[in-house]
């Protein structure tokens, strides 16, 4: 370590005290150590002049009161209001993007995966009845299409419906068995 | 506890405004001039006093009294600050232009044209120094606090601060061997 490392070491208050009466010792004794510690704080001095640390009084009575003023009509610092912007942005950024790579799947039962009785079990009494009270016709009047659709609630692509008819009718032809429809 | 804060607290929390102006023309010079060297403007140091005193006005009711009141505001300077410091540092990051967000300088407010050189250099040299080194470097040379007081607001170990210090004053006087 050289000189002036020391010195800056000392200045810090990093030496241990033994350390320290050490390097005290040694500028009693050494001239150019005690010139360098004096030109370091010297150049200290120097900084510490360029403080001026004054202001015209007037300024800092108009700042007290505009900051009356901000007290008053409730203007709080902006970096409140930034704080909050950047939470809200976030909490919206994440839904869209959670939205995008997570897509919430699709409520139409596929017909592959069609569970007649979980579906009952998860429709309530209102759906029923509903299709008693606006349905006229017999239940074999309608097209298995239209059944699916109702069940559903939503279109089903013909193609795929021919593909599995035979399964549906069986899950139809179960659901009247159980007197639901 | 200085008593006369202590008066003035009492006093403010006992409905007298009047105290309040008191305790920040009592603080309003060193929370600006501590501001004003850390970020190194007029305008962003001015909005940290405002925001400190205002601070001060809604918290002051609450104050514990555990600390000194001047330990508190220090603190409270200390943290708008370096938080002041680093918003201006992530806007930089994300500033389209590669020119650095402009940080307005504004020495009219200074009369004396001695004066403006002098704070030009103060600022020229404060900040070349990193944050936590430009902060203990003022606080020691210039607030012309001890190590514990400095701990107490800063929250750091003396150690770490003494380190800060060093590594501070070193740059320091490389600046100046190459000037």
């Amino acid at each position: 370590m050289n000189n002036k490392e020391r010195i800056l070491r000392y200045f810090s208050g990093l030496m241990s005290d033994d350390e320290k009466i050490k390097f005290e010792k040694e500028l009693l004794d050494s001239k150019e150590l005690n010139s360098l510690k004096e030109k370091i704080e010297y150049q200290l001095n120097e900084i510490k002049k360029l403080d001026i640390s004054e202001m015209d009084e007037t300024y800092f009575s108009q700042a007290r009161f505009n900051t009356m003023e901000r007290i008053a009509s409730g203007t709080f610092p902006k970096y409140k209001i930034r704080r909050y912007a950047i939470v809200v942005s976030l909490i919206i950024t994440f839904f869209i993007v959670a939205r995008i790579f997570n897509p919430v799947e699709s409520k139409e039962i596929s017909i592959e995966n069609f569970n007649v009785n979980e579906y009952f079990i998860t429709t309530d009494e209102y759906d029923l009845r509903d299709f008693e009270e606006n349905y006229f016709h017999q239940v074999d009047d309608y097209s298995t299409e239209e059944k699916l659709n109702y069940i559903n609630g939503s279109s089903v692509n013909n193609y795929e419906l021919f593909q599995v008819a035979s399964e549906f009718d069986d899950i139809v032809t179960s659901i009247e068995n159980k007197k639901i429809l | 506890m200085d008593i006369d804060d202590k008066e003035l607290i009492d006093e403010f929390i006992s409905g007298n405004k009047a105290a309040f102006n008191k305790i920040a023309a009592k603080y309003q010079n060193r929370i600006y001039w501590h501001a004003r060297k850390m970020v190194g403007n007029h305008e962003d140091a001015d909005e940290i006093m405002q925001e400190v005193l205002i601070v001060l006005y809604k918290k002051l009711p609450t104050f514990n009294f555990s600390s000194s009141l001047f330990t508190w505001i220090y603190t409270i300077v200390s943290r708008r600050s370096i938080n002041l410091i680093n918003r201006r540092r992530i806007k930089n990051f994300f500033s389209i232009s590669n020119d650095e967000v402009e940080v307005k300088t504004n020495y009219d407010l200074i009369k004396n044209v001695e004066d403006k050189e002098k704070l030009e250099k103060l600022d020229k040299i404060l900040q070349s120094l990193p944050v936590k080194q430009r902060e203990v470097f003022i606080m020691r040379n210039f607030d012309e606090l001890s190590y514990e007081e400095i701990s107490k607001i800063t929250g750091k170990s003396i150690g770490g601060l003494k380190a800060n210090y060093f590594h501070a004053l070193k740059k320091i006087m490389e600046k100046f061997e190459n000037e």
